[in-house]
């Protein structure tokens, strides 16, 4: 009987101990020599854009004129009345002297209003937040049209000049006649690829990247007409010609091809690169991530008004310092407080369950670095809130039959959870936080549960 | 029952107040969230962060936020809901004196002059051009340049004008998850609370999701209604409330249940 006394307090000491190793690491981390300085062993804490520093875009309506081909119906003078103030310029001219081309602003007055500035801020959120950059702000002047685009400073934040000077147009034409044959509306989805090229080989492997463009019905309907008329043909005298279609992103032919006419097709695969070598890392991944941005760019709908990159910089957070301090302050007063009352009310126990809390933000904070939780500012608040929850429930495991109390707790959380498996899918980079802080917060609770077990049992408080 | 009626309908007029404000007055949006000017000064040789807040505190009227800019911290950036051009000048003049650097209104100006006036290239301009040029500048800016000043392309001081923060945008994001998951919650408290009374299975959902959505409401009211101003905090505390209030309508239906159940046994 007193060797079992003995052999529980030792596991109450192991416990105990365990946890207070826990708390030291997740709190003040591990530090490998690294030459003249000590390097952080753990993964740095992800923090959102708020508390560390974003990069800010400025994309500014292009304001330059294009020249454009009059047509022969319509007279110059028709050209210039449309282009209102614009100078109407000459720049080649028939033996008449009657000008063939004109220059015209890229954006018609006509589409200059708020109405499309507004629409274009949504669609450069939208292509943002598809190219996986949560975390972002966007906010238009309803003067000019100027949009900020604010997004975390990283490797993925480098693109993001891409998408939102892209105007997104993308058409299938004729490459003869440049008539259009499919346009965005007739294709639903856009994904980027990569698949083995012909010429790769198990010493050389090598890539094709590029674009898939699957169809709505009427756009597969109309992809399928076209692939019995954009074919290769063998005249009698045995030479082949090739009626070819062009894909066009934003003015840019990006690939010509034609059709087997025995095919049934459902997709286009537009290759955009070819025999891309995968050694060359650095280059697969730029050659690719230019796919991604296709894909996030042509997924969502034409920018109304054509747009230039203007100013990029990057601006620390006003927060940072100041905050984080704050919270740390903040945690250890409302840690302390609870600490107190357990302390109060459960006298030695109490104790115990303070450590048992102590270890819960530890164990959480290590799961969070490890699982590359984005933390923003709602994220933080999760986590005191997910350390009160804990305590709810630490407090009901020491008043009573703990596998009971287990299941009151979890018939209490279910519509907590529910809430915070709906959050972990959100693209708010808040409610995004929130949710995966509050998973792993539950997950958490496991360790509350068996430490508890060992702790705060009856038969063991000897 | 009656107290509760009575704090809906005073939560309602508050909501109906606070409507009224922000169709009248919009949001106080704090600074970074307000349509506000940033001011970027590149320091090369480096600053002290508490200088510059001190030095933007004393020239600039309104509330500043003085952050590094540039991964670098060779630049700094000076925000503010307004600040004039003599709050720019008196700014720039501090700096001038702590960093021995030459900066002034003028250098700020020049883009915007240069583009407003149309002239795209400078080096491409003949002497007589450029002459003519800098006195219809002197003239209708009243900014004195020099040749060497006008070719010169980079931009030491920036100026630009930051649209403000559209709430509705900062917010947008929360519609989706908070409907799906109050929905969700909502049928779940319909099934297992029906035992509670005869139509809980109706009144429990309906009073949740009116709840969720009144209190939300409540908060933004009050915080329209007090001026309070609207920054990086507010995202955090909609969804504090809102799991909140959740958590405790949960352990508080549950504890009904059990009575009612116990009671059943008895």
């Amino acid at each position: 009987m007193k060797k079992e006394g003995i052999t529980k307090t030792l596991i109450k000491i192991i416990a105990v101990l365990l946890i207070i190793l826990v708390c030291l690491i997740s709190f003040f981390g591990i530090y490998k020599r690294n030459l003249n300085n000590w390097k952080q062993f753990l993964p740095d804490f992800n923090l959102s854009k708020e508390l560390t520093g974003s990069t800010n875009f400025s994309f500014i309506v292009d304001d330059s004129t294009e020249e454009k081909e009059l047509d022969e119906e319509e007279p110059a003078e028709n050209v210039e009345e449309a282009t209102a103030e614009e100078t109407v310029e000459a720049t080649d001219e028939t033996s008449e002297d009657e000008p063939t081309t004109t220059e015209v602003p890229v954006n018609a007055p006509e589409t200059l209003n708020v109405d499309n500035y507004k629409k274009a801020k949504d669609i450069i959120e939208k292509r943002i937040k598809n190219f996986g950059i949560v975390d972002v702000n966007v906010s238009v002047d309803e003067q000019n049209g100027t949009i900020i685009a604010e997004v975390p400073d990283g490797t993925k934040a480098t693109n993001v000049a891409a998408l939102g000077s892209s105007t997104g147009k993308i058409e299938i034409i004729d490459t003869e006649t440049e008539e259009v044959l499919i346009d965005r509306k007739m294709i639903k989805k856009i994904s980027a690829y990569y698949v083995a090229s012909d010429t790769a080989t198990a010493e050389n492997p090598t890539y094709d990247l590029g674009i898939s463009l699957e169809f709505t019905s009427e756009g597969e309907k109309k992809l399928n007409e076209i692939s019995k008329i954009y074919i290769e043909t063998v005249d009698s005298s045995g030479d082949t010609t090739q009626k070819t279609v062009t894909v066009r992103i934003d003015g840019e032919d990006k690939r010509t091809t034609y059709f087997s006419p025995d095919g049934t097709y459902t997709t286009l695969n537009v290759t955009l690169y070819q025999a891309v070598d995968i050694k060359d890392e650095q280059i697969f991944n730029d050659r690719y991530n230019e796919c991604a941005i296709y894909q996030a760019v042509l997924n969502e709908d034409e920018l109304p008004i054509k747009y230039v990159t203007g100013t990029s910089s990057y601006l620390e957070s006003n927060l940072h310092d100041d905050f984080i301090w704050y919270v740390i302050i903040g945690g250890i007063v409302l840690f302390a407080i609870i600490t107190l009352i357990v302390i109060k009310k459960y006298g030695k126990k109490g104790l115990l369950a303070a450590i048992v809390e102590a270890g819960y933000v530890a164990v959480l904070l290590l799961l969070i670095r490890a699982a590359s939780v984005s933390l923003a500012i709602s994220g933080i608040v999760m986590i005191v809130l997910m350390s009160l929850v804990n305590y709810l429930f630490i407090n009901m495991l020491v008043n009573g039959e703990k596998t009971k109390q287990l299941k009151t707790f979890l018939v209490n959380m279910i519509p907590f959870f529910i809430t915070i498996i709906v959050f972990v899918f959100s693209k708010n980079i808040n409610i995004t936080s929130v949710g995966m802080v509050g998973f792993w917060g539950l997950i958490t609770c496991i360790y509350t549960f068996l430490f508890s077990l060992l702790l705060l049992d009856e038969r063991n408080d000897d | 029952m009656e107290k509760r009626r009575v704090l809906y309908i005073l939560m309602i007029i508050a909501i109906l107040v606070g409507i009224f404000m922000v169709w009248k007055k919009d949001f106080n949006f704090d600074t970074l969230y307000a349509n506000h000017k940033r001011v970027e000064i590149s320091i090369k040789s480096g600053y002290e962060l508490k200088d510059i807040k001190q030095f933007a505190k004393e020239t600039i009227k309104e509330k500043t936020v003085v952050r590094p800019s540039t991964l670098f911290e060779t630049s700094v950036v000076v925000e503010a809901k307004n600040i004039s051009d003599d709050e720019i000048s008196n700014l720039l003049a501090k700096i001038n004196e702590k960093y021995n650097t030459d900066y002034e209104i003028k250098d700020l100006k020049k883009s915007s002059i240069l583009d407003e006036m149309e002239i795209e290239s400078i080096s491409e301009k003949s002497d007589e051009e450029i002459a003519t040029l800098i006195s219809q500048i002197k003239e209708k800016y009243g900014y004195e340049y020099t040749r060497e000043e006008l070719e010169d392309t980079s931009l030491p001081v920036k100026e630009a004008d930051i649209p403000k923060t559209n709430v509705f945008d900062l917010l947008k994001g929360f519609i989706t998850p908070m409907a799906i998951s109050g929905v969700i919650v909502a049928i779940y408290f319909g099934i297992r609370y029906k035992k509670l009374f005869e139509k809980a299975w109706i009144i429990k959902p309906v009073k949740l999701i009116f709840e969720l959505v009144l209190n939300q409401l409540f908060i933004l009211s009050v915080i329209a209604i007090a001026r309070i101003p609207v920054s990086y905090y507010i995202p955090s505390l909609l969804i504090t409330i809102w799991l909140l209030q959740l958590l405790s309508e949960t352990f508080k239906s549950e504890l009904e249940l059990r009575k009612l159940e116990t009671k059943k046994e008895k």
